[in-house]
């Protein structure tokens, strides 16, 4: 999502309680597009498992939908807290939250309930804001107060927001008694100033990996932990498939020289025409990655090169898959999602030439199957990964 | 020894068409015959369209279609002792 020209990458990171098959954390978030508005929640159900997964789930769910008809987000925020059931023995409320919203100039609210606190991060630094306590009427809870924050984003900052997984971890430990919530100030700046460029999925993962380190391993509560950062968009360029009419196989180079951004070419007869426009020669990897897949090859001023159709059909497998662990790192599929995941803003650039000359039958075939898999690419990336993704066709 | 030039096309239809098992009749072939040859992957060599039949490998330059595990073997060691001679 853009802001101003700077764009918003959101991202979370999630482990469960260790022997839980689901986190009792759940966290969403969605952009749209015509408002320029993010909005993003974290919510902790009380507990852990499946009650914990269910609270939390109806808990982010019902503040999205608030704000997405425009509520003000203290009313939903509120709304909500008013609904949410109490547990009977220990008579807390049944799920905490965190929700975000960030509208299209940059402006930020936050409204935290039992939360552990969000941080921003500006400029290697922490920076503190003053939250408006506001007090919420309720019978059976005593003292029940939403934290309401309101601040202007700025280019190159990090809101973090985590769950008490996050912040207990280590509880009881001889160096942190009393958790991480302070020495994980300490492990961010240190982060950040290492790689002052890292991605929020980075961080939140590095985040959620120190405090299983923290918890020897064995994670004491759902942990989860997000991460908003606002950059320079990095653009992304996916050519794939020939230009409809050959004489646009000059404007097709010429658009990869001058695109600013990194570049991916799917696609060997795409490649071989760029080859022969520019004149720069193709190499092909010698040392094949993965058994599935042809090997990538190179050549200056493109960063990946891979086969056309059978990869982009893997990577669009991997994304829509929920899980993926995957067996070799540097196969084509998943050097390509890598530079997907890293940019923000991806132009496909489609090609759709069919060779008559050659009264191949299976060609149209495969200029559909081009097509589909790149329109669904485009979608598993806006609705997974949050990217703002277009295609054009040549 | 001359060392003699293995291209193998790794463009779609031939990878599809059986060229990726190619690559492991490769790994079987003891090491004092692979340094013997030269193995380079090309992206399709533009003669899968035609009426002809993937996968295409080129040996020293020349083009052989319709390569199988089995063909290659005996592709190669005709190669070789051609290289001898
Ligand atoms: S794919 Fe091998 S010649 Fe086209």
């Amino acid at each position: 999502m853009r802001v101003n020209g700077d764009f918003i990458e959101v991202d979370c990171c999630q482990k469960n309680k260790v022997g839980h098959i689901v986190c009792g954390d759940t966290f969403m978030s969605q952009k749209f597009k015509e408002e320029g508005r993010v909005i993003s929640v974290l919510s902790d159900g009380l507990g852990s498992g499946i009650k914990a997964s269910v609270l939390s789930t109806i808990t982010s769910s019902m503040l999205l939908n608030f704000s997405l008809l425009n509520e003000d987000i203290m009313d939903s925020a509120s709304s909500v807290l008013k609904t949410l059931p109490q547990d009977e023995i220990r008579k807390i409320s049944y799920s905490t939250f965190c929700l975000c919203e960030i509208d299209c100039f940059g402006k930020v609210r936050i409204a935290e309930y039992e939360t552990p606190s969000f941080y921003l991060l500006r400029n290697g630094e922490f920076v503190n804001i003053q939250k408006k306590k506001i007090p919420v009427e309720r019978e059976d809870l005593d003292n029940t107060h939403l934290l309401i924050s309101e601040f202007k984003m700025q280019k190159e900052d990090r809101i973090i927001f985590f769950s008490d997984g996050v912040s207990q971890s280590g509880m009881g430990n001889l160096n942190m008694p009393f958790g991480w919530e302070e020495g994980s100030k300490d492990y961010i700046s240190m982060i950040v100033s290492k790689s002052p460029d890292i991605s929020a999925k980075d961080l939140s993962r590095r985040i959620v990996i120190k405090a299983e380190q923290n918890d020897y391993s064995v994670l004491k509560d759902d942990t989860s932990c997000c991460v908003i950062y606002m950059r320079k968009p990095r653009n992304l360029l996916v050519c794939t498939g020939p230009p409809y009419d050959e004489k646009n196989d000059g404007y097709l180079s010429n658009y990869i020289r001058d695109f600013q951004g990194r570049k991916i070419v799917c696609g060997g007869t795409t490649a071989q025409i760029i080859s022969r426009e520019t004149g720069r020669s193709i190499s092909t990897d010698i040392s094949p990655s993965d058994r599935e897949l042809p090997p990538i090859s190179k050549m200056d001023g493109v960063d990946l090169i891979t086969e056309g159709i059978l990869t982009l059909s893997k990577v669009e497998r991997i994304l829509s898959e929920e899980e993926y662990e995957s067996k070799n790192k540097d196969g084509p599929a998943e050097k390509l999602l890598r530079l997907l995941a890293d940019s923000d803003k991806i132009t496909f650039l489609v090609g759709t030439r069919i060779n008559i000359a050659h009264q191949d039958p299976t060609l149209p075939i495969e200029l559909e199957i081009r097509r589909n898999v790149v329109k669904k690419i485009k979608s598993l990336l806006e609705s997974k990964w949050l990217k703002d993704v277009d295609i054009s066709y040549i | 020894m001359e060392k003699i030039s293995l291209k193998i096309c790794t463009g779609t239809m031939c990878y599809v068409m059986g060229g990726a098992e190619l690559r492991a009749v490769l790994e079987l072939l003891p090491d004092d015959i692979m340094k013997r040859i030269s193995v380079s992957y090309s992206p399709c060599m533009g003669l899968c369209s035609d009426v002809g039949e993937p996968p295409y490998i080129q040996v020293n330059g020349k083009t052989i279609s319709g390569v199988s595990k089995s063909n290659l073997m005996q592709i190669l060691k005709e190669a070789l002792s051609d290289a001898v001679r």
